[in-house]
Order: C-alpha cells, then structure tokens, then sequence
C-alpha cells in the first residue's frame, strides 16, 4: 500500500509540473530557432544601402508576433523596404474570436506606401507585409489585437526603429538575431514600354517588369493580358510610370498609371 | 499520517480542483458566445483551467492509488480477503 501511494505521488508530482515543463521547454526552443540564423543583412537598394538589425518578436498572451526587420538602417532617405509581419497562433484558425486583426501604427518621419491584406499562410500562421520609405530617423508601430473578448491576450506590439546613416556599413545593429525572409526594394519606372505577352511583362529602359495577376483600374476589373494588351497599343511616344517590387529576382508591377489610368494590382 | 486522513484530504483537495476547473472550462466555453454582448472572460483563465486541471489530474492518481481495492472490486476483480489464514 505505501510503494503503490509512493509511485501515485512521485506520477502526481510529474502530472502537475507538467505544463510549467511544456512552457519553459516552449521559450527554450523558441529562444533558440531565433539565433539560429545570420546576424544581419547589408543590401544595395535604389542607389542607397540598407541594413537590417533583425527581428522583433511579442509574445505576451498565448500567440506571438515577429516583425522582420525591426531595426533598419538605410543610407540615404528615400529608400523604400518592405517590413514582413508574421502571427504565430496558439490555436487553430478559424477560432471562436476571429476578429482579431493586425494594426500598422502611423510611422513618424516615414510613409507607408503599399500594405499587403492579412492573409492566414496555415491555420496556425498569419502573415502580412507593408513597403516603407524611410525619410527619417523615427518608429513605426506594428499591433497584433486579439479577437474581442479572447481569453489568451489582448495585444501584441512590435515597434520598428529606422535610421538615416551615412554609411550602414559602420553600424551596429541592437538585435542580432534573424534577419527577414525577403529583401524586397521598391522602384518607380518611366518611359516607353516595350511589351511583352509571351512573357507576361514589359521592358522599360532595360529592365523588365513583370506583369501578373488582376488588375483594377479606374474601377474597373483587368487582367494582365487586357493591361499588356492596353500598354502595346499606346501611340509613341507613350509614357508610362510603373510602381515595382524586386522580389526573388524579378521585377513585379504593383502600380501602372498611363493616360489618365491607374491601375493597382489586385489579390491574384 | 492514518490512510483514512490521507484519504480525506486528497477527496476534498480532489473536490475542489474539479470545481475550479468545471467552472473555468465552462467559461472558456461560454467566452466567445459571453464576447457578443460585451462580457469578457478575463486573460488568467486559460492558465487557471490549464493549471488547475493538471492539478486534479495528478491528484486524482494519488485518489484511484487510495482506493485501488474499492476500484477493483467495483469492476469486478474482488480482492484477496486480509487477515485470514488456513
């Protein structure tokens, strides 16, 4: 009788620390995969360089929030980055309290020129994106709400830092931990069009665009061929601006304005 | 300490853990339905329900281990008389 209450009580001890275990075993394996990559990412960007100090991460309830980069340093102003967001939830979406939402704050001495919509990657992952040019040293505020009513948090908060340097190259950042996933630039084009349908893109000045997808412009629904198609038939001297990201070595169309239309690149 | 103490203290503790966590999961599951008219459950429930119910589960093995005799009569398997010798 006593061995038998013994092993009940040593079984009990185990049972009862078991979620304190699973939590400091959770922050160990979290604290961990955020040192796991490179320190940090120096890159060329419309004629200026930028460094990114790494992610910032928040995890005061049950989910967490990453915001890559969360320090950023550029060497000029002007320069435009795009700040990826993530959402790691605790429990599967769908959730009871799917109001929640993610909330860019207003930058100071910056504009905010492109912000993705949320999009749910897993039922476990949301992400989102916003492109930033940095015209100063200042913050912006990146904001996780729970749903209303959520017993497992209220907010989640990252603050992106930025900074006008001469020379990123001296910097050292203050997080060392993972740098973004993706160092996508934004551009402005102008001038004459050369097209493409085969390749679904155009040429101007040398660089090629890529143009993909739904488009709506001047409040009405396109598609990439009836875009091209448009752009191919303009009278020279025709003059086109493009809006575009460099995204995995490519181009990509975001904005295309041409006689009085403006066209803004849709979902898909 | 008597078994029969013992026995007491782990079916009152045992008692009471399984109220708080009836109580919390139950508000957990009322939590998002409670949200639409403005009641919200408050952020330290989940860890409540969680810890609490962990609690009971570990308390309830010192339980069956107290009243493994009964238990195993209950299903069937009698238990060997004591105090008897042929």
């Amino acid at each position: 009788m006593k061995a038998r209450i013994a092993v009940a009580l040593a079984l009990c001890i185990v049972i009862v620390l078991l979620p304190a275990i699973t939590n400091v075993l959770e922050n160990y394996v979290t604290s961990q995969s955020q040192y796991a990559q490179p320190a940090t990412t120096t890159f060329t960007s419309n004629g200026g360089e930028v460094k990114f100090g790494g992610c910032g991460e928040s995890h005061e309830g049950a989910d967490t929030l990453i915001v890559c980069p969360s320090e950023v340093f550029v060497s000029k102003a002007g320069i435009v980055v795009r700040v990826n967001i993530t959402v790691k939830f605790k429990h599967a979406q769908p959730c009871p309290y799917n109001n929640w939402r993610i909330i860019i704050g207003t930058p100071s001495n910056a504009e905010i020129i492109n912000e993705s919509k949320t999009e749910l990657t897993d039922p476990y992952t949301a992400t989102k994106y916003f492109y930033i040019r940095i015209q100063g040293n200042g913050t912006v505020a990146v904001m996780y709400e729970y749903g209303s009513g959520c017993p497992y948090g209220t907010e989640e908060k990252v603050t992106v830092k930025y900074y006008v340097v001469g020379s990123v190259l001296s910097v050292t950042p203050e997080k060392t931990s993972s740098p973004p996933e993706t160092t996508a630039v934004y551009k402005v084009f102008e001038g004459t069009p050369n097209v493409s349908l085969e390749s679904k893109s155009l040429q101007i000045n040398g660089t090629s665009i890529e143009v993909r997808g739904s488009w709506i412009c001047n409040g009405q629904e396109l598609r990439w061929r009836d875009i091209l198609t448009e752009l191919s038939q303009l009278p020279p001297p025709a003059k086109v601006v493009i809006e575009a990201i460099y995204e995995d070595g490519i181009w990509k169309a975001t904005k295309i304005q041409f006689n009085n239309t403006t066209c803004i690149r849709g979902e898909s | 300490m008597h078994i029969v103490t013992l026995r007491k203290i782990v079916s009152i503790i045992l008692l009471i853990l399984w109220l708080i966590t009836g109580i919390t999961g139950t508000m957990l599951l009322v939590g998002s339905l409670l949200a639409r008219v403005g009641i919200y459950v408050p952020t330290v429930i989940p860890d409540i329900h969680t810890y609490i119910g962990f609690g009971a589960f570990g308390v309830s093995v010192i339980h069956i281990a107290l009243n493994w005799d009964a238990l195993k009569s209950y299903v069937g398997i009698r238990p060997k008389p004591k105090g008897r010798k042929k």
